[in-house]
């Protein structure tokens, strides 16, 4: 199962938008209710710092697999802003027992 | 999307309904401290019940709105935030420190009660 | 032959995916299945000599038999692994809570991989040279098939095992309302970080359960924590005063204390109290201050609240 979802951030009504689809997709893999809002929380947090410091940006989320663990599911969320010099990657994996 | 904000007695109650926009919380806070100034209220419930994140902004204006309407002679109280958006909250370092918090509508009255009988010289 | 057996290991209908264009594999899979009845007995067979699956009945293992080997013989097909996949999981579900075994399910496969091999050495035991092809053709999918349905099996077997520890975990920290509006969280034990997150979210949720104003934690049963679980305490203490809670920490020993001051924690800020009783007594103290006059409230230290 391969989910990837990319949002494209400019303005403050993007960061709702993000947070819902980081909130869909984290049900979608599975994860608990906890987990859920605290994935919509850093997604808002990383999307508010590209309106914040950039003129725009992309976030991509997605599900990985990791080989170890019995291949425990976990979710990677990553923002990449458009403003001048280094690109942003914040990259939050949370784990989930399934 | 206009947060409703209703009078009992000498405080305010305002009762998020849905998701805020950064603009509506904003609007919010100017609302707030219109009505403060107009009825002289002693307390403002802020119920957030129904968010379902509570972000860096919505801390900060919370925050800010509380010391706002603190200024304005009002005691502010957050009502309703929910067990995993707490968690998230502090997990990311939010913690609405300086700001008053109960459980629900009715502990946030007692809150405010109490709160505003402390004040020496205070009017009933 | 239980019905309900029946109902559930159902052979998977042929995909809409592409059949292999390999005319050796088709020609194989064409053979396996005008025998399939003569193989599968004799799977079956070996099965029950080789001493698997014994938690099973005989009917029970013919009717598995009879849709792994009909899966088998579909990848071998298609070359798909995802309904074989998925027949793998549905089918350890089954057998997990019968007791069966990594290394029956592993046997019973490979017993089939032998079984089907043998049966075309004995059809192309004349022609060396298209024996080989045929052998070339069918082994790399037989591997492929027997290293899927064994990871399907360990990986339920994770999951059901995962499942098991984490009810385990949560029956024994239970969450005690023992007067109105004050809980008592009670922890025993070594905790680590995934145990102290799931303490958090059973107290939050209690709070908002039990409308309490005031939770006592006792950490008496816990001999050492480290740093990552000590913030996490103080992390807990932060959210439930979001909730409107304030939290007394009772049980605190001196080396905990010392982890807590090491990690930066002010401990006269953070509510802690020697022993369970005398917790909660300064509970009940906290959840009485509507009565006490308000001079003597204004003595009070600790309020519940910002």
């Amino acid at each position: 199962m391969n989910n990837e979802v990319q949002t494209e951030v400019r303005s403050a009504v993007d960061i709702v938008a993000a947070r819902q689809q980081g909130r869909t997709l984290a049900v979608e893999l599975g994860f608990g209710g906890t987990e859920v809002t605290l994935i919509a929380a850093a997604i808002s947090e990383v999307a508010r710092n590209i309106v914040d410091h950039a003129k725009k940006g992309v976030i991509t989320m997605s599900n990985v697999t990791s080989r170890h663990n019995g291949g425990r599911h976990g979710i990677r969320i990553i923002a990449r802003d458009e403003g001048p010099g280094i690109p942003d990657v914040a990259q939050a994996m949370c784990s989930l027992g399934s | 999307m206009q947060v409703p904000i209703l009078k009992q007695g000498g405080y305010l109650i305002a009762s998020i309904q849905s998701v805020l926009s950064d603009a509506d919380m904003l609007q919010l806070r100017d609302n707030l401290g219109a009505r403060v100034g107009e009825f002289r209220s002693r307390g403002v419930i802020i119920d957030v019940t129904v968010l379902d994140v509570i972000d860096s902004f919505a801390t900060r204006t919370l925050s800010a709105i509380a010391h706002m309407l603190k200024l304005r002679g009002a005691e502010t109280v957050i009502v309703g935030i929910q067990p995993d958006v707490a968690f998230a909250m502090v997990q990311l370092g939010l913690t609405l420190e300086g700001v008053g918090t109960a459980l629900d509508l009715e502990e946030g009255l007692a809150y405010l009660d109490i709160k505003t009988k402390r004040k020496p010289g205070h009017e009933q | 032959m239980k019905k309900k057996t029946e109902a559930k290991a159902r052979y998977i209908a042929p995909s809409s995916k592409a059949l292999t264009s390999d005319p050796l594999l088709r020609e194989l899979v064409a053979h396996l299945r005008q025998n399939r009845t003569q193989l599968r007995e004799e799977w079956a067979r070996r099965i029950t000599d080789a001493q698997l699956l014994t938690a099973m009945t005989k009917e029970e293992i013919f009717s598995e038999a009879t849709s792994v080997y009909d899966n088998y013989v579909e990848v071998l097909e298609t070359g798909s692994v995802e309904a074989l996949q998925a027949y793998a999981r549905n089918l350890s579900e089954r057998i997990i809570p019968r007791g069966v075994e990594t290394h029956e399910v592993v046997g019973i496969v490979l017993l089939l991989r032998d079984v089907l091999a043998r049966s075309l050495f004995k059809k192309y035991q004349t022609d060396f040279e298209l024996l080989n092809r045929v052998l070339d053709a069918y082994e790399p999918a037989a591997n492929r098939i027997a290293n899927t349905v064994a990871v399907s099996f360990v990986q339920e077997r994770e999951r059901v095992i995962r499942q098991q520890q984490e009810a385990i975990r949560e029956l024994s920290t239970p969450v005690l309302q023992v007067r109105e509006r004050l809980l008592i969280l009670p922890i025993i034990g070594v905790i680590d970080a995934q145990r102290a997150r799931q303490l958090t979210e059973q107290l939050l949720r209690g709070i908002r359960g039990n409308r309490a104003k005031v939770v006592v934690v006792d950490i008496t049963g816990v001999p050492t924590i480290d740093q990552t679980v000590a913030n996490h305490l103080v992390k807990t203490v932060e959210a439930s005063r979001l909730m409107g809670a304030s939290v007394i920490i009772t049980g605190l020993s001196a080396e905990i204390a010392q982890i807590l001051v090491t990690i930066g924690v002010d401990l006269s800020k953070m509510n802690a109290v020697g022993d369970l009783q005398g917790g909660i007594e300064e509970a009940e103290r906290l959840l009485g201050y509507k009565v006490i006059t308000t001079q003597e409230a204004s003595k009070l230290t600790k309020e519940p609240t910002a």
